[in-house]
């Protein structure tokens, strides 16, 4: 009995020996190129733009999230052309002019989101008409702070630039800037109620009182900054901000020791989540800033009794919901809003598309060293008839600003 | 009754090679052959030899022989080696001169080796851990053994951050609830480690901390290499201990002749190397020597933040037999440094400047004086223990300051208008805090016993006084370069705040009484305790506290069942205990708000001007009392054939436990408006009576000590041990516990939310019944299965903890306050009409709907591995493995599942031990 | 008697005189040693040695590569602890154990943050600064075997803890734990022909964590997923990485020791790693199998020894990315795709010949290998092969100097020659930095080596069971037109 099982046992071995020098050349179908390919069909839906007619110009960039790949395509002659882009989960902006029934031209944008899993996907985006409140815009904004020699941190000496892009003069009374209460880096889950297409929400508010308002010629620009003194006095690599038009030094809260210029009328903190009035920026830029003016009717008590925003978040990990309160500010009253952040650290954008519908930065990596002593700031377009700087303002600061920052102007003083 | 302690002998010792060298003159004629039942010769055993006037002393060789001189004819051998512990036995002289004495190895009683923690038998419930536990465990410091407490887990070492004691209750306690580690009570042979004069605070207050004040003995300064054995008291203590509320931990360290012993000990984030010796310079005197070191990290990338423990202790044991009573004379003397160092991190981007160094080194004097009688006198014994503790505590920092702008700052030491200063926006800050807590223990405790009617009484008395003040210089920094500029201290002084001393009595009588097969003990015991030359304006100065103790044991008849006995008993507890404020809490620092009155910040510095108003606050709470708990508990033991269960509840009520509470008041300065000064031609300071100024409120809020939180602990700790089953020579020891604790304030809370309306502060404070207390319960378990290989002297054990289930249940948290006061003090109740004011809708605290929802986290497991092994005659290797396998079962949390990851990082060491 | 003669050794030749010399021979017997692959099986253990040994050494080794792969670093130099013991019990049975510590520093590690390259495969967190691994492992080994009539048993457990770190910005903390048991069974069926088979279990974890302590500004880590490629997203996005492996290994052997003295083993392995990014996302998997026969015949002519050994097996991987998406949740999984392959295809041809003398004993094994080795990403275009035959020669010689102390020369020499090597790396679409990375591998793998290895081992007996050894062995490496790689190691042991 025991030679017949030394038998199969012999037997067996040798079947083992043969499937071994078979199954070296491997057959395994290779994922063939085609079916890691897909069609992408857009369609427009264009009711919030009224009297539209036809597409003048019609641009469309989508951006892969896991492979950061970027697909750009021009669907001006053919709207309903497919896009082929390799499958994967995808950013999809839409930038463009529409021609209306009027023969007036309208820039329009949209921003959504797809999945590109099968080998034909389709995506409906309603397009919005992107208004330009003919005012103040934001042309440069300073936020990273610098470096000082002995290499520490300096976080003052951050200011605003608000220049005049139009052909008539304008006057400061009244400007609200406004500091968004979402961080572009952190997108929490299920907002409720999401409200940034209507409206901004807002984490501290800077208003200019109609009392110190002044009248700026167009192309001409003032300096918000945060403390108007001469900052290179105390750190050599800071800039001299002594000419700013208004500061916001924190007087309430003892401990900051912060100082008053004398010579700077002072803008009033009217929101702070923060306590003692305390008005920060983001020292690598993970916030969008806007500047708007309360419409008719609207005093600063009335917008702090009925513009509350009250919302909660969940936390995707456990669970968990947060209640938050903030205020909001609705996109009606904006007059121009900037988007910034940084690629590598981008989730959402923390003003509604209307306003803004790309984004802009400091670095192209988180906590990027190189970013100190930069801003963001806008491209220049042309020159006026006066000479002064005309500059770009499609509402897209992807295209309107000079991507991710350059050297803060106001390095050697404010010149006029 | 005879002395049963063993008489030992050495003509002479090295001090550094530790060797023993046996001398005697006289001619060597007589051997002496130690050998096991195996007939094999032993080696190294200590031999003394004593007839007559002769006394001689050897170890033997490798061939278990020992040589001795002339002797009469009769004689006694006594023979002391660590695995076959203390011989004596009696021979007549025989011609041969040779003479064989076999030795029963003391391991090969394989019931009594115990790797867990064995519960204490006694009047209260207790856990004892004993030399072999603690070698296998392979502990870094005293905080590893509280693992084998019922309720325990293992949990990574860490090393450089203080390890406060928790003992009966989940949670980290921590915040406002530091009462059960404060109340915490640590003795080293009858030492306590007294921390009521603790100052220790950086005046740095966002800088790194190793914070000890108010919060108890940081367990990661007291080594485990040279305790012989613990006993953690969990239930209620007898009357001789007080100034704790939750649990006493009594260290008694090795004493008697040691042959030397060495451990080396690395893991992952620590190197620990131990030696030590026990010399028996005489047959009544003992000098045991031991040095210890440990040098630990938090993460071993983290060069920044370095521990090192160094200790030295030298500890002697002298008997003199007097008449009919002997008196013990035992002297501790002991060294240790414990010391946190911080270095700036070589890649942080700037300067090397900042510095942080804290060194505590501490002196312990020990003194007990026992005297027994044993004639049938009432007094049996009488102690006298003195400690005298001096600690040298210097927190040294030195930081790199740069202000995020110009900044000013005040200096003023009174209330009062004052003008500030601007300091450099740029320099380096040298600050310290030199601490020298001087502590001294006398205990006085006599005690004796007499029988009435069958009754044996057996009577403790004593007193107890206890002293502890700070000496040091305190807090200094250059008030013109403080570390950061939102100073809210002074430099200030320790050696002027009074002592801490207490006075206790105490007297307790354990009675035993027994009828048929019943035995019944009753304890009963009564402290009185009372600070003294406390200032009368503190209502604590004349209290006394009577703290009553009652333990009751009830062991009932042995009942016969197949062919073993069940032993079965009842234990029932009841005490009052408590721990008196520490100097911390009745002397703190006082407090100083700057406001700023006017900042003219000119170009020109000498028309610059900054002003202040000043408010110096005395946050002292005159009113804080000791924190009561007290203590209920009963316990069922069970023993059959080798096995034995116990089952505890305990009830215990902390309602004043210490916690610093922040109240707001309103405090009034000027702002003057400089708008109407002439800015550009102004060639002096600005003075302020000719400026227009506007009058300013603002709330500001101070914290202060008092009784306000509440600790309610219930909970089952239970506990099985199995017999070392013979085929298997395993041993299977199921603990575990359900705790219940309840963390909340007992007294309503105030809060200021966190935003500013329209320039200006926010002017109102909410009144809310519930800060964020919460109740935490669950059930933790551990199974240890440990099996000792005999053959190969080998011990594996493996255990598997985990928790089965734990709840956390957050105190219900209102989102509306009970009532609000604005700038005037005056107190309203919130109605539903101030929900929508402008203002005082912000008075609605964010409460989301999962705040208030029960979490329910289910099942985990983890398992351990442990392995001693000796390899080479008395050089051992020992290794551990934590989470070597785990698993975390996911959990549903507002109708979303939760994933909880396996981690994937071991926690393993090795250790090379000798005659460990 | 047939059973006590079947019992006496599975290695298959009784010893009268047990000299010292003799023992040295039997614990280190290289015949023993090329069957290794035959002790696989726990069960086989119990006829390992008739005799019981034991050693214990520490020593310090130092290799300083100029001609190096990147992640492999340019020196590593450290100690090692080491004990091990075989015991024979009264009733049959056979214990043995072994533990290990090890403290090495490994200096110019480069793109490599993780540990076990060999486990993870492709899927390393890399940065691309050169770093100075501080490295530390824990191994410990036990087994037990049992022989009842004509059955064997066997288990054995072994369990390996490593860790690494860097103390300079970018500073990675690798930890890895290593649990492995293992159980076998062997029957004899027929005079001395035994049938085994045995199966063993792994479970391996590692995990990584990257910390910057440097306040300004941190260097960028990357999630390699193969020749080149990274995840963009979770590259920028996370600074962890955590690996799960769990595998089997199985085989079935049938050996004869005495009169026909051959084996025959063959084995399958099968395994599955997962990693995971901040503990919850999995980004990649990878699946191994791997077939294997070894074949030996041994041939005993008075004191002369030969023993044929032949050896074929096959490896396969496959890597699998997974692709997230967060539109319109935080983050979740979007699909699945085959994105890597590497394959390897092994023979080895070597015949051992051994001769023990009254003083002398002399061990010689030439051997060749032909190797092939495939690696490819399947979404892109991107590949890279080589095909090695590498010829050479160990050699044993010990002498007995007196009857307490022996010397024992042992050496070895290879030429590894490239048959075929060619690439597609396109490394202009990467990064630079990356692409000179693999370019510099890809020379290095494809160019020919000559290694060489010299050792000196002087044994002297102390006592009766108790000798002590010292050790000092030389290694060196010539890549063809690259400097020379050399290793020198010393070490102090005890048997007993």
């Amino acid at each position: 009995m025991k030679k017949r099982v030394l038998a199969i046992i012999v037997a067996v071995m040798s079947l083992t020996m043969t499937t071994i020098s078979c199954s070296s050349d491997d057959t395994a179908i290779e994922n063939d190129q085609q079916s890691q390919v897909s069609n992408l069909r857009l369609e427009f839906n264009t009711n919030k733009i009224t009297g539209f007619k036809s597409f003048e110009k019609l641009t469309v960039v989508l951006v892969e999230l896991n492979t950061g790949k970027e697909i750009l395509a021009d669907l001006s002659e053919d709207s309903t052309k497919a896009i082929v882009a390799a499958k994967g989960s995808y950013r999809v902006t839409i930038d463009g002019i529409a021609i209306l029934e009027s023969g007036d031209k309208v820039g329009i944008a949209s921003n959504s989101e797809v999945k590109l899993i099968n080998a034909e996907d389709k995506l409906t985006l309603s397009l919005i008409a992107k208004a330009f409140a003919n005012d103040f815009i934001i042309e440069e904004v300073f936020f990273t702070g610098v470096v000082s020699k002995e290499g520490k941190g300096y976080n003052s000496g951050k200011y605003f630039k608000i220049t005049n892009n139009t052909d008539k003069t304008l006057s400061t009374g009244g400007l609200l800037i406004l500091r968004s209460a979402f961080n572009s880096a952190i997108k929490q889950n299920n907002y409720t109620p999401e409200i940034r297409e209507e409206a901004m929400p807002v984490g501290g508010v800077l208003y200019i009182p109609h009392e110190i308002g002044k009248e700026v010629e167009p192309g001409d620009f003032i300096v918000v900054a945060d403390m108007g003194l001469d900052h290179s006095a105390q750190v050599s690599t800071a800039f001299d901000l002594s000419g700013s038009d208004y500061e916001y030094p924190n007087m309430d809260n003892p401990r900051l020791g912060q100082v008053d210029s004398p010579g700077v009328p002072n803008a009033l903190v009217i929101y702070s989540e923060m306590n003692f009035n305390m008005f920060f920026l983001h020292n690598r830029g993970f916030e969008s800033y806007a500047i708007a003016r309360f419409p008719e009717g609207v005093t600063v008590e009335s917008w702090l009794k009925d513009y509350k925003y009250d919302y909660s978040f969940e936390f995707a990990a456990n669970g968990r919901v947060v209640d938050r309160t903030h205020y909001k500010v609705p996109n009606q009253w904006i007059l121009d809003g900037v988007n910034s952040s940084v690629q590598a650290a981008w989730e959402h954008n923390p003003i509604g598309t209307s306003v803004d519908s790309g984004y802009t930065g400091v670095g192209t990596e988180d906590g990027d060293p190189a970013r100190f002593g930069k801003s963001i700031r806008r491209k220049q377009l042309g020159v006026m008839e006066n000479g002064k700087p005309l500059y770009k303002d499609t509402n897209n600061s992807t295209e309107d600003f000079i991507q991710w920052g350059t050297e803060a102007s106001l390095k050697n003083g404010i010149v006029h | 009754m005879f002395n049963t302690i063993s008489k030992l002998s050495l003509l002479t010792f090295f001090i550094l090679l530790f060797s023993v060298i046996s001398v005697k003159a006289q001619n060597k004629k007589n051997t002496l052959l130690i050998i096991d039942p195996l007939g094999k010769p032993i080696s190294d055993v200590y031999v003394q030899v004593i007839s007559g006037e002769y006394t001689y002393t050897d170890l033997t060789d490798n061939k278990g022989s020992a040589k001795f001189g002339k002797v009469e004819n009769i004689f006694t051998v006594i023979t002391s080696h660590l695995g076959y512990g203390v011989e004596q036995k009696q021979f007549t002289v025989n011609n041969k001169a040779i003479y064989k004495l076999e030795l029963i190895p003391v391991t090969t009683a394989l019931q009594d080796i115990v790797v867990t923690a064995k519960e204490g038998k006694g009047l209260s419930s207790s856990s004892i851990i004993n030399r072999k536990a603690m070698a296998h465990l392979q502990p870094s410091s005293f905080s590893d053994l509280m693992e084998l407490l019922p309720g325990g887990k293992a949990s990574e070492p860490n090393l450089t951050s203080t390890n406060r004691v928790l003992i009966r209750e989940f949670g980290k306690g921590g915040g406002q609830y530091n009462t059960g580690s404060l109340g915490t009570q640590f003795m080293i042979d009858g030492a306590i480690l007294n921390t009521n004069a603790d100052f220790q605070v950086s005046v740095d207050r966002n800088g790194p901390t190793h914070n000890t004040t108010n919060i108890g003995v940081d367990m990661r300064t007291i080594a485990t290499n040279d305790i012989e054995s613990v006993e953690i008291v969990r239930g209620i203590p007898s009357a001789a201990y007080g100034d704790l509320t939750s649990g006493l931990v009594k260290i008694t360290r090795k004493s008697g002749f040691k042959s030397l012993e060495a451990r080396l000990k690395t893991d992952g984030f620590s190197k620990l190397f131990y030696l030590s010796r026990g010399f028996a310079v005489s047959a009544t005197w003992d000098i045991n020597v031991n040095v210890d070191y440990l040098n630990a990290k938090s993460d071993p990338r983290d060069i920044t933040q370095l521990y090192n423990r160094y200790g030295v202790s030298i500890r002697s044991k002298k008997i003199y037999s007097v008449g009919l009573s002997d008196l013990s004379w035992q002297t501790n003397l002991d060294y240790k440094a414990s010391i946190d160092k911080n270095v700036v991190d070589p890649d942080v981007g700037y300067e090397k400047i900042d510095r942080y160094k804290n060194q505590k080194h501490v002196f312990y004097l020990t003194n007990k004086l026992e005297q027994r009688f044993f004639g049938n006198s009432f007094i049996d014994k009488l102690s006298l223990q003195t400690n005298i503790r001096q600690a040298v505590e210097n927190l040294k920092q030195r930081k790199l300051v740069q202000f995020s702008g110009p900044t000013s700052i005040s200096v003023a030491t009174e209330t009062g208008v004052n003008d500030g200063y601007y300091p450099k926006t740029t320099f380096v800050s040298n600050f310290r805090t030199e601490g020298r807590p001087l502590d001294i223990q006398a205990q006085l405790k006599g005690e004796g016993d007499f029988t009435t009617a069958s009754i044996k009484h057996n009577i403790e008395f004593g007193v107890d006084y206890r002293y502890s003040k700070n000496n040091g210089k305190g807090q200094i920094y250059d008030v013109a370069q403080p570390p950061s500029d939102n100073m809210t201290t002074r430099p200030r002084s320790f050696n002027d705040i009074p002592a801490h001393q207490t006075l206790a009595l105490f007297l307790g009588d354990r009675m035993e009484y027994a009828i048929q097969k019943h035995k019944l003990s009753l304890y009963a015991g009564m402290r009185l305790s009372k600070m003294l030359d406390v200032s009368q304006e503190y209502s604590i100065a004349n209290k006394i506290y009577a703290e009553p103790r009652v333990n009751l044991q009830w062991n009932f008849p042995k009942v016969i069942i197949g062919n073993g006995e069940l032993i079965s008993g009842v234990t029932l507890g009841y005490g009052e205990l408590y721990k008196q404020p520490t100097l911390g809490m009745l002397y703190p620092n006082l407090q100083y708000l700057d406001f700023t009155q006017l900042n003219f910040g000119h170009i020109n510095p000498d028309v610059r001007r900054v002003n202040y108003m000043t408010y110096v606050v005395d946050i002292t709470n005159k009113k804080l009392l000791a924190a009561k708990n007290v203590k209920k508990e009963i316990r069922l033991d069970l023993g059959y054939k080798g096995h034995s269960l116990f089952v505890t509840y305990f009830d215990e009520q902390m309602p004043s436990g210490f916690r610093s509470v922040s109240n707001y008041n309103s405090y009034v300065y000027k702002l003057y408006d400089t708008s109407g000064l002439d800015i550009a031609n102004m060639t002096a300071p600005p003075v302020l009576a000719e400026l227009p100024y506007e009058d300013k409120a603002v709330l500001m809020s101070r914290s202060q000590q008092n009784n306000g939180s509440e600790t309610y602990k219930r909970g089952i700790e239970f506990g099985y041990y199995s017999p070392r089953i013979k085929a298997l020579q395993t041993r299977f020891t199921f603990m575990g516990a359900w705790f219940r604790t309840t963390y909340k304030n007992s007294q309503p809370i105030q809060e200021k939310p966190n935003v500013s309306l329209a320039g200006k502060g926010y002017e109102y404070i909410g009144i809310y019944n519930n800060d964020t207390g919460f109740e935490k319960s669950g059930m933790n378990y551990n199974l240890v299965v440990d099996t000792y290989l005999s053959s190969i002297d080998m011990n594996i054990s493996a255990s598997v903890q985990g928790t089965w289930f734990l709840r956390e249940y957050r105190a219900f948290k209102h989102d509306a306050p009970i009532a609000y006061f604005g700038l005037d003090g005056v107190i309203h109740d919130y109605t539903d009409m101030d929900r929508t004011d402008t203002y005082k809708q912000w008075l609605i605290r964010p409460v989301s709907v999962t705040d208030n929802m029960e979490e329910r986290l289910p099942f985990d497991v983890q398992v351990n591995l442990k392995v001693t092994k000796k390899i080479f005659k008395s050089l051992g290797v020992s290794l551990f493995v934590n989470k070597l396998f785990d698993y975390y079962q996911p959990y549903y949390f507002n109708n979303k599942k939760v994933e909880r990851p396996s981690s994937t990082n071991p926690y393993f060491g090795m250790e090379l031990t000798y005659n460990f | 008697m047939f059973i006590c003669l079947w019992l006496i050794s599975i290695v298959g030749y009784a010893q009268k005189d047990r000299g010292y010399f003799q023992r040295l021979n039997q614990q280190y017997d290289p015949v023993r040693q090329e069957k290794e692959v035959l002790f696989s099986n726990p069960a086989f253990m119990s006829g390992y040695s008739i005799y019981s040994f034991s050693d214990f050494d520490a020593g310090y080794g130092q290799h300083k590569k100029k001609t190096y792969l990147l992640q492999e670093g340019n020196q590593s130099k450290g100690i090692q602890v080491k004990g091990s013991s075989f015991k024979r019990l009264k009733n049959n049975s056979v214990l043995w154990g072994e533990v290990v510590y090890q403290d090495k520093q490994h200096k110019g590690v480069q793109w490599n943050s993780s540990l076990d390259l060999d486990y993870i495969g492709p899927y390393v967190l890399a940065d691309s600064t050169k770093g100075t691994n501080k490295y530390e492992s824990y191994a410990f080994m036990g087994g037990v075997a049992k022989q009842v009539s004509n059955w064997r048993f066997g288990a054995e457990m072994s369990y390996k803890a490593q860790m690494a770190h860097r103390d300079r910005d970018p500073r990675p903390k690798a930890t890895t734990s290593d649990l492995k048991l293992k159980a076998g069974i062997a029957y004899n069926l027929y005079k001395d022909i035994e049938i085994g088979t045995f199966a063993e279990l792994t479970s391996y974890k590692q995990s990584t964590d990257v910390k910057f302590f440097n306040q300004t500004g941190r260097a960028s880590l990357y999630q390699m997923t193969g020749l080149g490629e990274y995840s963009f997203y979770f590259s920028n996005k996370t600074q962890d990485a955590h690996y799960n492996y769990n595998g089997i290994h199985t085989g079935v052997s049938i050996v004869s020791h005495e009169d026909i003295d051959f084996g025959l083993v063959g084995y399958f392995t099968h395994g599955k790693l997962d990693k995971q990014v901040s503990s919850q996302y999995d980004i990649n998997r990878l699946e191994n199998k791997q077939w294997s026969i070894d074949a030996f015949k041994g041939f005993t002519i008075g004191r002369h020894r030969l023993l044929a050994h032949v050896v074929f097996s096959f490896f396969k991987r496959e890597g699998t990315d997974i692709l997230y998406t967060n539109i319109d949740t935080n983050l979740d999984k979007l699909m699945e795709r085959k994105a890597y392959k590497k394959s390897i295809d092994y023979s080895e041809f070597s015949v051992m010949y051994q001769w023990e003398g009254q003083r002398d004993f002399v061990s010689f094994k030439p051997f060749y290998i032909y190797q092939k080795e495939q690696e490819s990403m399947l979404l892109l275009d991107r590949n890279q092969s080589f095909t090695y035959g590498v010829i050479g020669g160990m050699g044993e010689y010990r002498r007995m100097l007196s009857s307490k102390s022996v010397l024992t020369l042992s050496t070895s020499v290879q030429h590894r020659a490239i048959i075929q090597a060619n690439n597609q790396l396109n490394t202009d679409l990467m990064k630079p930095s990356i692409g000179q990375w693999l370019e510099s591998d890809y020379l290095l793998k494809s160019s020919n080596c000559i290694s060489s290895n010299l050792s000196v081992r002087y044994d002297h007996q102390l006592a009766s069971k108790l000798g002590l050894y010292t050790l000092v062995e030389y290694q060196q490496e010539k890549y063809s037109e690259f400097p020379v790689n050399q290793y020198m190691g010393v070490r102090l042991g005890i048997t007993f």
